[in-house]
C-alpha cells in the first residue's frame, strides 16, 4: 500500500524524485492546500476509504502519517 | 479506466505527447470522468513545457469571475475546450472579486483582453433559509447583480457566459417545497428562469449547471467536505462535468459543435440485419426492442430539427438499405431526413470521408454512431478528427448515450437551423441539374435564384454570428464575430453589415451569406468579413452580395472598397476571389474603385424587393 501511496503522491505532485516517509506538505513546495484536497480525494478513491475530515485541512502531514491513516480507516 | 490513465502517464513520461492525447481525447469526448480530465490537464501542462500543443482549430480567452475557488475548474475548462479543438487561455483573478474586477480598474483583466467572461456563482452565495422572506425581492436582487455584470462584460467587448445556480435540495420541506413559492428551491429555480430568459435577449451564453448536476446526480455533483475545505462547491466529478458542459458551450459558440451525425443502420437505427430479414423484418415500432429503436429514431429526428445534419454510412447494398425507409410504415426517419446516404461494402472510413466531402464540412464536425465498436475503431484510426460513439448497451439507452457523449450544444437556434437539412437535400437536387446542364450559365439560369440582401437586424444577428463562426471554406478573413459584436457593428454608421438570403427553385436556403465592411475612412471601406455557406458556393451569390455592398457604399459617398484575404487551412478556394470580382491588386490587398465601372453582378440572381 505504501508504495502505491508514494506513486500517487509523486504523480499528483508532478515530482521527479522519490518521497521519504518524513516528506509532507512542509517539504514539498507544490503540496498546497488545493493539491492536498486533491490528494486526499485520490487516496480515498484508490483505497476505498474515508479519511477523517481534519485531514483535508491538515497543514502539516507526512507520507508516513497518511499511510497510517489509510491503514486504520 | 485506470489502464488508460496509466497508459497515458507512460506515454507522457516517454515524451510521446501526440500519442498520449490521441489515446485520451476519444475518452474525454465520451465521458466526464475526473481522473481522465485531471490526467489530460497535466498532459497539456507537461507537453506545453516541451513545446507541444494539440492541433487547435480556434482560440478563445476566458476570464473566470467567480464567487468560489476556481483554480481546479480553470484547468479542467482548458481540457474541455481542447477536446473540441478550442485553445482556451484562462485568466483566474482571485475569487469573490466579481464587481471589483468589472467596476474597478482591473488592469490585469483589461490586459488579458478576454473574448469571454465566465460568471460563476454558487448557490452558497445566496445564503437562503428554507423559507425565504420577500422571495420576489430576493430574485430581483440576484438577477440584477448578474445582469449588471453582463452589461459591464458586453461593454468591454467580451461575451458573458453565465453559470446558473444548482437548485438545492430541501431536506426540511421535502415534497412540499415544490408547491411552496417561498421555498429555497423554488426561489433558486425562479432566479435561473429569469436569468435564462434575460440571457436569450442579450447574447449571453448560459450554462445550466443545475442540469449538469442533475445529470450526474446532485449527490455526486456536490461535496460539502470539499466546499468547507477549499471553497469549491462541486466534487471533483462535479467540477469535471461542469467544465465539460461549459467547454461544449464555448466550443459551440466558436463554431465547433457537431454538425453531422453519421448513422450506421443494422443494430443502430433498427434491430436485425436488413439484408437477412428484409425491410419488413427489421425491428422497429412494435415489440420491446422495436419501440426502443423507434424512440431512438424520434430522438434523431429531434436532433435534425435542431439543425444537425443526419447521414447514413452502412455496409449494405444501397437498394436494400433504402427499403425500410421507403416501405416500412413504422420507421420514424425517412430518406429525405438524410443529407447524405452511403451504403456499399467499402470500409466505413471511406464512406465517412465521402460524406464529409459531399457535405463540405470538416471531419471534426462529424460524429459516427455505430453499434459495432470495431467500425468505430477503424474510423477513429483512419479519420482521427471524426468523433465516434459505439452504441453499446440497451437500445433504450441510446438517446441518453448519444446526448451525453456528443454534447449537442446549439448555443442559439436560428430559422436556418430548422431548414438546414432540407437545404442540403435541395443542393443535391441542384447538383443533378448541374450535371445535366450544358454550361454553368445554363445551370445558374435554370436554378431561378432570388436573393434578399438586407442590413443585419435584431432578427438576423444570431444567424449572422453563426455564419461568421462556422464558415471555414468561403471565408476571406477568418474573423469570428459574436452576435454582440455584429449587433454593435450594425448600429455603427461607419459600417455596412449585410446578410444575403438565397432561394432557388428547389428550396429557400435562408440566410447563407454575410458581409461586414468598415470602418469607413477617407472614402474607403475595408471588407472585414465576407462569408458564404458551403451550401451555395459556386452559384455567383458572392457577386450579388458584393454588388449590393458596392451600391450601399456608393450611396454613402464611399469611393473605394478594400478587400483582404487571410489564408487558412480550408479557405484556399477564395484566394483569388477579389481578382474574379474585378478588384485590382494593391500591395497585400485588393481594391475596387466605385467611381468607375459598376462592380460585377450576377445576372442569374434576381433581388427580391
Amino acid at each position: 500500500m505504501t508504495a502505491r501511496l508514494r506513486e500517487i503522491l509523486v504523480d499528483l505532485l508532478d515530482l521527479d524524485r522519490e518521497l521519504a516517509d518524513t516528506d509532507g506538505r512542509h517539504t514539498v513546495e507544490d503540496w498546497n492546500s488545493l493539491a492536498h484536497v486533491r490528494i486526499v480525494h485520490a487516496l480515498e478513491t484508490e483505497f476505498a476509504v474515508r479519511l477523517p475530515d481534519w485531514v483535508l485541512t491538515a497543514d502539516r502531514i507526512t507520507v508516513a502519517e497518511l499511510a497510517k491513516l489509510i491503514e486504520s480507516a | 479506466m485506470t489502464d488508460l490513465v496509466s497508459h497515458v502517464r507512460t506515454l507522457v513520461a516517454e515524451g510521446r505527447f501526440d500519442d498520449a492525447w490521441a489515446s485520451l481525447r476519444p475518452a474525454l469526448r465520451l465521458d466526464g470522468d475526473y481522473r481522465w480530465f485531471n490526467r489530460a490537464a497535466r498532459l497539456l501542462a507537461t507537453a506545453a513545457r516541451h513545446g507541444w500543443t494539440p492541433a487547435y482549430r480556434r482560440e478563445a480567452r476566458l476570464a473566470v469571475l467567480s464567487t468560489y475557488e476556481t483554480a481546479e475548474l480553470g484547468e479542467l475548462l482548458a481540457v474541455a475546450c481542447a477536446v473540441h479543438g478550442l485553445r482556451l487561455d484562462v485568466h483566474l483573478p482571485p475569487f469573490g472579486q466579481v464587481e471589483q474586477q468589472l467596476l474597478g480598474s482591473a488592469d490585469e483583466l483589461v490586459a488579458f483582453a478576454p473574448t469571454h467572461v465566465l460568471l460563476a456563482p454558487s448557490t452558497h452565495d445566496l445564503s437562503l433559509p428554507e423559507l425565504v422572506d420577500r422571495p420576489e425581492a430576493v430574485v430581483d436582487e440576484v438577477v440584477a447583480r448578474w445582469t449588471g455584470a453582463w452589461r459591464r462584460v458586453l461593454e468591454s467587448g467580451a461575451r458573458p457566459v453565465q453559470h446558473l445556480f444548482v437548485v438545492p435540495d430541501s431536506a426540511v420541506l421535502g415534497n412540499l417545497a415544490l408547491g411552496t413559492p417561498r421555498s429555497r428551491s423554488n426561489v433558486v429555480r425562479e432566479i435561473n428562469r429569469r436569468l435564462a430568459d434575460a440571457a436569450t435577449r442579450r447574447h449571453v451564453l448560459v450554462v445550466d449547471v443545475d442540469r449538469i448536476a442533475a445529470d450526474i446526480g446532485k449527490s455526486t455533483w456536490s461535496d460539502h467536505r470539499i466546499w468547507y475545505a477549499t471553497r469549491q462547491p462541486a466534487s471533483y466529478d462535479g467540477l469535471a462535468a461542469t467544465a465539460r458542459g461549459t467547454g461544449a458551450v464555448l466550443a459551440a459558440d466558436a463554431g465547433l459543435g457537431c454538425k453531422c451525425l453519421v448513422l450506421d443502420l443494422d443494430g443502430s437505427v433498427w434491430g436485425g440485419v436488413v439484408g437477412d430479414v428484409g425491410w419488413d423484418g427489421v425491428e422497429v415500432g412494435p415489440g420491446v426492442r422495436g419501440e426502443a429503436f423507434r424512440a431512438f429514431q424520434d430522438f434523431l429526428a429531434g436532433v435534425r430539427e435542431a439543425g444537425v445534419l443526419l447521414a447514413v454510412s452502412s455496409k449494405n447494398d444501397e437498394a436494400t438499405a433504402r427499403e425500410p425507409f421507403e416501405r416500412n410504415p413504422h420507421m420514424r426517419l425517412r430518406l429525405e431526413d438524410f443529407s447524405a446516404f452511403v451504403a456499399d461494402w467499402r470500409p466505413k472510413s471511406e464512406q465517412v470521408r465521402d460524406i464529409v466531402e459531399a457535405l463540405g464540412i470538416s471531419p471534426e464536425d462529424v460524429v459516427l454512431l455505430d453499434d459495432n465498436p470495431a467500425e468505430c475503431l477503424e474510423v477513429g484510426q483512419r479519420l482521427p478528427g471524426v468523433g465516434t460513439v459505439p452504441l453499446t448497451g440497451p437500445v433504450a439507452d441510446f438517446p441518453r448515450l448519444v446526448a451525453s457523449s456528443v454534447l449537442l450544444e446549439p448555443v442559439y437556434r436560428t430559422d436556418e437551423d430548422a431548414t438546414r437539412a432540407a437545404s442540403y437535400a435541395a443542393r443535391d437536387r441542384a447538383e443533378v441539374l448541374r450535371a445535366e446542364a450544358a454550361s454553368l450559365p445554363e445551370f445558374w439560369r435554370s436554378l431561378e435564384m432570388t436573393a434578399r440582401v438586407r442590413p443585419v437586424s435584431e432578427r438576423t444577428v444570431q444567424r449572422a454570428a453563426q455564419l461568421s463562426r462556422r464558415t471555414n471554406q468561403f471565408n476571406l478573413t477568418l474573423r469570428r464575430r459574436s452576435p454582440a459584436e455584429i449587433d454593435a457593428l450594425g448600429r455603427d454608421p461607419d459600417w455596412i453589415c449585410l446578410t444575403l438570403a438565397l432561394a432557388d427553385r428547389f428550396a429557400d436556403h435562408g440566410i447563407v451569406g454575410l458581409c461586414l465592411a468598415g470602418p469607413a475612412a477617407d472614402g474607403e471601406l475595408p471588407v472585414d468579413t465576407l462569408v458564404l455557406s458551403c451550401r451555395v458556393i459556386g452559384r455567383t451569390a458572392e457577386h450579388h452580395l458584393l454588388a449590393a455592398l458596392s451600391r450601399h457604399a456608393a450611396e454613402r459617398g464611399i469611393r473605394r472598397l478594400r478587400g483582404h484575404y487571410v489564408p487558412g487551412p480550408r479557405n484556399a478556394l477564395v484566394a483569388d476571389l477579389y481578382d474574379r470580382l474585378g478588384f485590382r491588386r494593391d500591395g497585400d490587398d485588393w481594391c475596387l474603385d466605385l467611381t468607375g465601372a459598376p462592380p460585377i453582378d450576377s445576372p442569374h440572381i434576381r433581388e427580391q424587393p
